[in-house]
């Protein structure tokens, strides 16, 4: 396995594919630190700018963001803590905690309320808690009088034949119209069970804005009302044809007939309801939490997150990825696994990482964690120095690759249990160590793995050529692996959801207890029986039609046309119509000629009455300039 | 013969019509619908747009005898039914029957007759027998007539009057064809159709005349629930109610109505009638059957408008909304 790591070191992606694909990754905007010189980095991402040196063709912002200095306690530290709530902005994203120095996320506080306010609030509170429960014992004592009073029919037809005698609602809850239709087959009533089962489907539709039913539209409105859903349409067609064969055909309903209608009509009316519980157990499957992801969220994007590192392998053909899937589960894993601080690995979890190791796997451990090199016979070491290079050393001489990484951790190893694979001076940094057909690896802490690495000496290069030829796929284990849960009623608990769970299931169990299956009263809305104002006119307007008064309606109309215009002109000694139009005009700034023909066509009507009791088109002309005219001088009125 | 057998010939017959006459499906079902149900047709519409061609075309399939009366402001009431001419060789009047005498006939622009001539149909469309100096000659079975009339053009025209537009069980409006069914028409042109040589295109006799008889028996087998007759009822009543109808349709029009719903259940090889019959032929029926209020059509409301309001209102038997 050592001679497979140096040729490992010596094959690979060439530096130029390297550095090429580190560019394309680091040249995403997502990736602020390397585009904006104020980029707040923090306490421990610090000790990365030594490395960095005054420019980065890489990463061009990043000696910027670090000439800046410090912005935030921990890059680590926040990460974690969103890491964990599964949300919010990262270490040094900027955005809202980004540009706090506190080490704690900062939580919204409500302001203390003096004692009147809580009494206030108490009130209000047992207020609204009384109002509510006076409303349900109120209905429910209501209930209780009125089956005292009358005897109410129980069942679904008897409730269905009850509002039918009395004109009540009509029944447009399809479940309670199946089950209605189940009732009548089972009676006998086979006629009634089709109605009930076709009127189902047609409420399904109509609810899903289908279908528009009305008591004026036809069964062929509803099957063209499907015209674009040619399959649906199909179905409809075929149970319509059986549904009319029985209402207005001579065949005599039966249960088979039943079956067949039902059988189809089910499926169709049923469906949303289908399609409701499909996408529930859907999302129900998701919440839970998949196998695995490539990025859990904007802090993934900050110097200290992976997402650019995962990016990068991706580029370069290496499958990387989060792993959310317990570490128990180790058994399924295809490739590199690697251990980073966060990962929670107890004896159990050890010796099945170990039988996996055994049987051909390669573990990574970059927890720098020194209870995890132990258990493979390694020390781990505290330096708190500043930053150094550690520089690969390799059996061939003409390995020129240099890895950067500050300077924290560095390993002893035993001499015959591990191979170092990479020196700072003389300590170690990285060991190999073979273990039954697989190998582990182990650095002293995570740097390599984090974004800013790519951006830094030849850590990129390292890093590829290490994966690549050893395995095809990676998994990185921190905090999130395995904290996700495998079932809804774990994601319930996890999100502290339960009380307010129960607390809706018992509102839901009292309203049931209420109102039964449905909760509101079922019913199509009442026709409005207001008629608009221009409909009683209209009305009137009939009505002189009707007696041939036209001609009547139509002078009373001048008059007052003209009356209403010598008032709003306030016409003073000049009582002519000349001196009206004059004042018209004035007023309005129409032609005065005009205004005369008006006028005396206005007045002339009166004696035309007593000839003719026609009215004509020039007339109805007539009629429109006068209103018109009003309207002009100050409205209709 | 049973319905599942008209609706096979109805088919047959409408697909054959359509060879010759692209894109007007809904006028041919329409004109056969009337044809089976024993009524006559109105076709209205602007020249150009294949009425007689239609009329031409349906009487090669249907195998009858088919007659053209062109209607012009001369013509003569005995121009149409034939009369009375004395025979000097057997020194007796001898009856000379006119167009009228035969199993299809086209009354092209009707309204351009006088109401006289007009009215010399009348007799024959609904009783579909001739009276001619006082004998009554009644006229070879089947007999429908298809008129045509053009809207646009009313100078020198003659309105139908009510009454005999009452005869006509429909009205059908043709409107000019969308672009693409008048590309199919300059297709079939371009292959070698010529409407002016039918007989040349191959337009297969479907039945015979007594075949037509024996599908207008038919009829008489389709079931009407008494809950279609309710529906038929408050849709003609409506007309006599609507503000903007000052005539509504008569009795005659649900005798139309329900005899042209017979035939449109059993075309679709149904043998009973539903209320989307009722619903789809009710503006054929009924809107030459309506006299409009004069505000209404000052408003530009038309009869349709208000067939199709009442469609709207009209409450459907055995619905699920009620």
């Amino acid at each position: 396995m050592t001679q497979l790591l140096v040729v490992a070191l010596l094959a690979g992606p060439s530096p130029d594919q390297v550095e090429s694909a580190v560019r394309r990754v680091l040249a995403k905007e997502q990736y602020r630190l390397c585009h904006e010189g104020d980029y707040p980095l923090a306490e421990d991402e610090m000790g990365w700018c030594p490395l960095v040196g005054a420019t980065s063709s890489r990463c061009p912002a990043l000696p910027s963001a670090c000439k800046a200095g410090p912005q935030l306690a921990s890059g680590k530290k926040w990460r974690a803590v969103f890491g964990r709530s599964g949300s919010g902005s990262g270490s040094g994203s900027g955005s809202g905690s980004g540009s706090s120095s506190e080490d704690e996320p900062r939580f919204i506080r409500l302001p203390m309320l003096g004692g009147l306010g809580q009494l206030l609030l108490w009130l209000i509170l047992g207020a609204g808690i009384a109002a509510v429960v006076y409303a349900i014992a109120k209905n429910f004592m209501r209930s209780a009088r009125r089956s005292d009073d009358e005897l109410e029919p129980e069942t679904p037809d008897q409730i269905a034949a009850a509002a039918k005698a009395a004109g009540g609602p009509i029944e447009t809850d399809v479940e309670r119209l199946l089950a209605r239709a189940r009732a009548a087959a089972a009676r006998g009533d086979y006629a009634r069970a089709v109605d009930d089962a076709y009127a189902a489907l047609l409420r399904r539709l109509d609810g899903d804005g289908l279908i528009r039913i009305h008591p004026a539209r036809t069964n062929g409105d509803y099957v063209r009302d499907l015209r674009e859903r040619a399959e649906l349409r199909g179905q409809v067609r075929g149970i319509v044809r059986d549904v009319e064969r029985v209402q207005f055909g001579a065949q005599t309903p039966s249960s088979e007939l039943f079956e067949s209608v039902f059988a189809r009509v089910a499926p169709l009316a049923q469906r949303t309801l289908a399609a409701l519980a499909l996408g529930f157990a859907v999302l129900s499957v998701l919440s839970c939490g998949g196998a695995a992801w490539k990025s859990r969220g904007p802090w993934d994007d900050t110097p200290s997150g992976r997402r650019a590192v995962i990016d990068f392998l991706n580029e370069l053909g290496i499958k990387a990825q989060h792993r959310l899937t317990p570490l128990d589960r180790i058994g399924e894993a295809e490739g590199a696994v690697v251990l980073l601080p966060g990962v929670r690995v107890d004896d159990k979890l050890w010796s099945r990482l170990s039988r996996w190791v055994d049987d051909g796997g390669l573990l990574v451990i970059a927890t720098g964690e020194p209870r995890l090199a132990k258990r493979v016979g390694l020390t781990l070491h505290e330096t708190g120095a500043a930053a150094q290079e550690a520089r690969v050393e390799t059996k061939d001489a003409s390995a020129q690759s240099v890895v950067a990484v500050p300077d924290r951790r560095w390993l002893s190893i035993p001499a015959s249990e591990a191979d170092p694979l990479l020196a700072r001076g003389g300590s170690p940094y990285g060991a190999w160590i073979e273990k039954g057909k697989g190998a582990v690896m182990v650095l002293a802490d995570d740097y390599l793995f984090e974004n800013i690495a790519l951006a830094v000496a030849d850590d990129a290069d390292y890093l590829v050529r290490v994966l690549k030829q050893i395995e095809h796929s990676v998994e990185l284990c921190d905090e999130m692996t395995g904290a996700s849960p495998t079932n809804p009623v774990t994601s319930v608990a996890r999100g502290k959801l339960a009380p307010l769970m129960g607390q809706l299931l018992l509102l839901l169990l009292i309203f049931f207890a209420f109102k039964g299956v449905a909760f509101g009263a079922p019913r199509d809305p009442r026709p409005a029986s207001r008629r608009a104002f221009v409909e009683h006119v209209r009305a009137v307007g009939i009505q002189y039609a009707k007696a041939h008064a036209k001609r009547h309606a139509f002078t009373l109309y001048a008059a007052y046309a003209l009356d209403r215009l010598r008032e709003r002109v306030q016409l003073g000694g000049r009582r002519g119509l000349s001196g009206l139009a004059e004042a018209v005009a004035q007023k309005t700034g129409r032609s005065e000629t005009e205004l005369m023909r008006l006028l005396v066509e206005a007045q002339s009507s009166r004696d035309v009455m007593a000839s003719s009791g026609v009215v004509s088109q020039e007339d109805l002309s007539l009629l429109r300039e006068l209103a018109l005219l009003l309207k002009e001088t100050g409205g209709a009125r | 013969m049973n319905v599942q057998e008209f609706s096979m010939r109805f088919q047959r017959l409408r697909g054959e019509i359509g060879r010759a006459l692209v894109g007007q499906e809904e006028i041919v079902e329409h004109t056969l619908v009337a044809i089976f149900a024993r009524g006559h047709v109105l076709l209205e519409g602007v020249p150009g747009l294949g009425k007689t061609l239609l009329v031409r075309a349906l009487g090669q399939v249907l195998g009858c005898a088919f007659k053209r009366i062109q209607f012009t402001p001369d013509l003569m009431p005995s121009d149409v039914t034939g009369g009375n001419v004395f025979n000097q060789k057997k020194d007796a009047f001898e009856f000379f029957p006119g167009p009228v005498f035969t199993q299809l006939l086209l009354a092209d622009e009707i309204n351009r007759a006088p109401a006289k001539t007009q009215s010399a149909l009348l007799e024959a469309m609904q009783e579909r027998s001739v009276t001619a100096d006082g004998v009554t000659r009644l006229l070879p079975r089947p007999f429908f007539v298809i008129a045509t009339q053009n809207p646009v053009e009313s100078q020198g025209t003659y309105p139908l009057p009510e009454a005999q537009l009452d005869r006509f069980l429909f009205k059908v409006n043709i409107r000019h064809p969308s672009p693409s069914i008048e590309k199919m028409i300059l297709v079939n042109h371009l292959r070698g159709f010529d409407a002016t040589a039918l007989e040349q295109f191959g337009l297969q006799r479907v039945v015979a005349a007594d075949e037509v008889v024996a599908m207008q028996s038919t009829l008489d087998s389709v079931r009407v629930e008494d809950g279609i007759l309710d529906y038929i009822t408050d849709i003609v009543a409506r007309t006599r109610t609507h503000r903007s109808i000052y005539l509504g349709a008569s009795p005659r029009a649900s005798i139309a109505l329900l005899a042209a719903s017979r035939a449109q259940a059993a075309s679709e090889g149904r043998d009973f009638v539903v209320p989307d019959d009722i619903k789809a032929l009710s503006p054929g029926v009924l809107r030459h059957r309506v006299i409009l209020h004069p505000d209404a059509e000052i408003e530009g409301i038309s009869p349709d408008d208000c067939i199709d309001g009442i469609l709207r209102e009209a409450k459907v038997p055995k619905t699920a909304a009620a």
